[in-house]
């Protein structure tokens, strides 16, 4: 190491509960990276054993990933990030459904002529401003609202929905929030009302965290990340149902993954995202309700030290999804305290690590209607579904506002 | 496989990560594995130190900026944040696009999407050692040109392309230009400024770092580069590159290129010298072989010859435990003859006997003579098999010779 080594000292004891930001690899995903590393590093595209063994490697873990996480009658491919699995089932597939020749009809009849995309309110940025982007290529977009709790309920999509429907957008789980939206009642409800619509789901924060199979979803596109359930960063995916028509590529080159994503496989990181996701798999099977447990706990605990507290997001136990629990402190600046709660060693979040530029109020809290006094109060806490309630019973905020 | 001995000789395709980088890697799975977005913490706050840190050491590597540095998934995605990204961005001064026949398909795909939405490629061509003409570069530039897109070592045949002219061209002309250096960095001389490069693409997993993490350099200022992003939504690389960073990768990523950067010259006589030794044998126990892309100006790890009267995929599978390339890794799946090749007036014939051998950083001098024994003795066997050597020993050309069909 050169004597400029940046890596700092290990922090003290911590207790890390900003798992929606990015979660630590698992030990299985270390070790099923590090084994792919130095027995699967060659190209997948080379014809030669070694890398064959590349193929199959990729190919097992393409199979692993999507059994761990129900996705049958689904393909599964490959991408960089969440938010290029998101642009891909965005982007890609309204350039895809723009030459349906019955959605441009049904268009026609309406007041722009143009073909709608609906957009959840709250959809994570990735999502959100790809959507809107679509202003941009002839589409009006439409934002769908979301109750106080921060769900999508089929009474809000139901109006916007016609046959002149291109795209209808919404996550599984808000990842400031925690809310679950019923997906499966939103498809069938677009199936139904929006023949020539495709629906995307951004399931980045819920896969691996709830027991529901992402078949049971039942959307044309469904995108996941590695580093949210314990694999390693660089690795993702998008799942797409089979008969749905393939979107048009974000980029071109090489035609990997049935031409649907250029470039070199990450084969490695392929091998830890399916070894991170069976882990989670198994853990769900041996307690469907680690994160609600914990969730309940950690809001009892929260509540008792301080009992005017607000949770952001959902009450209605059908909506929480456990992992996530956002919560106001009236009268305090959750900057300050998320710096206190540091020094004692935890580390949770304020507003969604994933805008790069923070500093500004959440737009989630404010789609939601969230009461304005409280906005720059709320402290996201963010579990692993492992964490002891002793662990969890550490965080005294009562003593710090 | 049937034999125990592994021998990788593919290393254009990709590379093993180095084990020193690996260890680079570790702590930034473990221990500092936080968000580099995340702020308000320690854990957020060690990622991006790690990251501004990796970030310098990358810029530094090729006398860049750190904030000139976009790091993406790969060189793919790279190359295709620069053409389209450029193009799009700059249609208003033009359409017109310009590179070559022998470009990466990271560059051509691009390229043919952008002809079926408007633009104008000229499309260079190639001499049979894959070299341009600079006078047919400067006669190809016009006011509407927007970018000049070529790289500097070929995958295929290692032929480089003189990039300083190149730049130096460009410059002159005002027209942007885009180097996909995803073979180079690392082992060929690299700074953007004494060659004019405005934009640059590379990868990690050529240089013995992990896959799925590249970068792009974007030009900051004479000229000041404006690119339109694919991914956004986040506003992570300055809303050039949206998506969560991979701190671990890009720690490896600057690991690896401080590792090639170290012991550069040394490192590319040693494999030059290796490279030499192999050609040099097989050159001297087999006949009818040719030499494909630049005898002098080409990567020091490639040699990519042509076997007349075999096939390259059979050649493959007669050397077991033995990794090399018939064709581009990224299109040897299929059966077409390699467009390089084509381009470079190659005959399908001789296109479909070649093979590369990528020598790389763990290639050893025992492991070249092995190699050359193994390829020697199966070419041998496979021109037994071959009724075409027959007739070329005796000496009628088969390319002659009419068949009937029957």
């Amino acid at each position: 190491m050169p004597a400029n080594d940046p890596t700092p000292a290990p922090l003290a004891t911590p207790l890390y509960l900003d798992h929606a930001a990015t979660a630590p690899p698992l030990p299985e995903a270390m070790e099923a990276f590090i084994k792919a590393s130095k027995t699967a590093y060659a190209n997948p595209g080379s014809l030669h054993g070694l890398g064959a063994l590349a193929a199959r490697s990729l190919d097992q873990s393409r199979k692993k990933l999507s059994k761990a996480l129900g996705a049958r009658n689904y393909r599964l491919i490959w991408t960089g990030t969440g938010t290029e699995g998101n642009h891909l089932g965005i982007l890609g597939m309204a350039e895809r459904v723009r030459t349906n020749a019955k959605l441009l009809a049904a268009a026609k009849s309406n007041a722009s002529g143009n073909p709608r995309v609906l957009v959840g309110a709250i959809e994570h940025p990735s999502s959100m401003d790809s959507a809107l982007s679509l202003r941009k290529q002839g589409f009006d977009v439409e934002l769908i609202p979301a109750d106080t709790q921060g769900v999508i309920q089929p009474d809000a999509l139901a109006p916007m929905l016609a046959e002149d429907v291109a795209l209808v957008i919404v996550h599984w789980a808000n990842n400031e929030l925690g809310s679950l939206s019923p997906i499966a009642d939103l498809v069938a409800l677009t199936r139904q009302k929006a023949p020539h619509a495709s629906f995307h789901c951004d399931a980045v924060q819920a896969a691996g965290k709830r027991p529901e199979s992402l078949y049971s979803l039942g959307a044309d596109t469904i995108s996941v990340a590695a580093h949210k359930m314990g694999g390693i960063r660089g690795c993702a995916a998008l799942f797409l149902k089979d008969g749905t028509p393939a979107p048009v590529p974000m980029f071109l080159g090489g035609g990997h993954e049935y031409g649907l994503r250029s470039g070199t496989e990450n084969v490695m990181g392929a091998a830890a995202f399916a070894a991170a996701a069976e882990v989670r798999r198994q853990r769900l099977v041996e307690d469907p309700d680690r994160y609600l447990k914990r969730h309940a706990e950690l809001l009892n605990h929260l509540r008792l030290a301080v009992p005017d507290l607000i949770v952001a997001g959902p009450t209605d136990p059908e909506f929480v999804m456990g992992s996530i629990l956002s919560v106001a402190i009236p009268g305090t600046r959750a900057e300050t305290l998320l710096h206190m709660l540091e020094t004692k060693g935890i580390s949770c979040g304020s507003g969604s690590a994933c805008s790069a530029h923070g500093h500004t109020e959440s737009p989630i809290l404010t789609a939601i209607n969230f009461p304005k006094e409280h906005r720059n109060s709320v402290l996201r806490f963010s579990l692993d579904g492992s964490e002891s309630i002793a662990d969890l019973q550490t965080i005294e905020v009562g003593e710090l506002i | 496989m049937t034999e125990s001995r592994l021998i990788y000789l593919d290393h254009q395709a990709t590379t093993a990560v180095d084990p020193q980088v690996l260890e680079a890697m570790l702590p930034y799975f473990t221990q500092h594995f936080g968000n580099a977005a995340s702020r308000g913490h320690d854990f957020g706050w060690a990622a991006e130190q790690a990251t501004n840190q990796a970030r310098e050491t990358l810029a530094n590597g090729i006398g860049a900026k750190e904030r000139e540095i976009v790091f993406t998934s790969g060189a793919t995605e790279s190359n295709n944040i620069a053409i389209l990204g450029a193009a799009r961005m700059y249609q208003r001064k033009g359409k017109h696009l310009i590179t070559c026949l022998t470009e990466h398909k990271a560059v051509i795909d691009p390229m043919r999407n952008l002809e079926n939405q408007g633009w104008e490629v000229t499309w260079l061509n190639v001499d049979a050692q894959g070299r341009i003409d600079l006078q047919e570069l400067r006669d190809a530039i016009r006011p509407d040109t927007v970018l000049v897109s070529l790289m500097h070592g070929n995958n295929e045949i290692g032929t480089l392309h003189p990039i300083k002219e190149i730049g130096a061209i460009c410059r002159e002309n005002g027209a942007l230009f885009h180097c996909d250096a995803t073979q180079t960095l690392g082992k060929e001389e690299l700074d953007v400024n004494q060659m004019n490069i405005d934009l640059l693409s590379a990868s990690a997993h050529k240089i013995y770092g992990p896959k799925g993490v590249g970068m792009l350099y974007v030009r900051r200022r004479n000229p000041r580069v404006r690119l339109e992003p694919i991914i956004y939504g986040g506003g992570h690389e300055r809303g050039l590159r949206s998506g969560t960073l991979n701190v671990p990768g890009v720690v490896g990523f600057a690991k690896a290129l401080e590792l090639s950067l170290q012991n550069r010259e040394a490192e590319q006589q040693r494999v030059r010298a290796l490279r030499d030794r192999l050609q040099q044998r097989l050159m001297d126990k087999l006949d009818y072989l040719t030499l494909n892309g630049d005898p002098e100006q080409r990567l020091a790890c490639n040699l990519n010859i042509s076997f007349a009267y075999i096939e390259g995929e059979s050649l493959v599978l007669g050397i077991p435990g033995i990794a090399v390339s018939s064709g581009s890794a990224c299109t040897s799946a299929s059966l077409e003859p390699s467009y390089v090749l084509r381009a470079m007036g190659v005959g399908d014939d001789l296109a479909h006997s070649s093979i590369r051998f990528g020598i790389g950083r763990f290639t050893t001098e025992e492991q070249i003579d092995y190699v050359a024994e193994k390829v020697v003795a199966a070419v041998r066997r496979l021109r037994d098999m071959s009724p075409l050597y027959e007739m070329a020993l005796e000496g009628i050309d088969p390319s002659t010779v009419q068949w009937s069909s029957h």
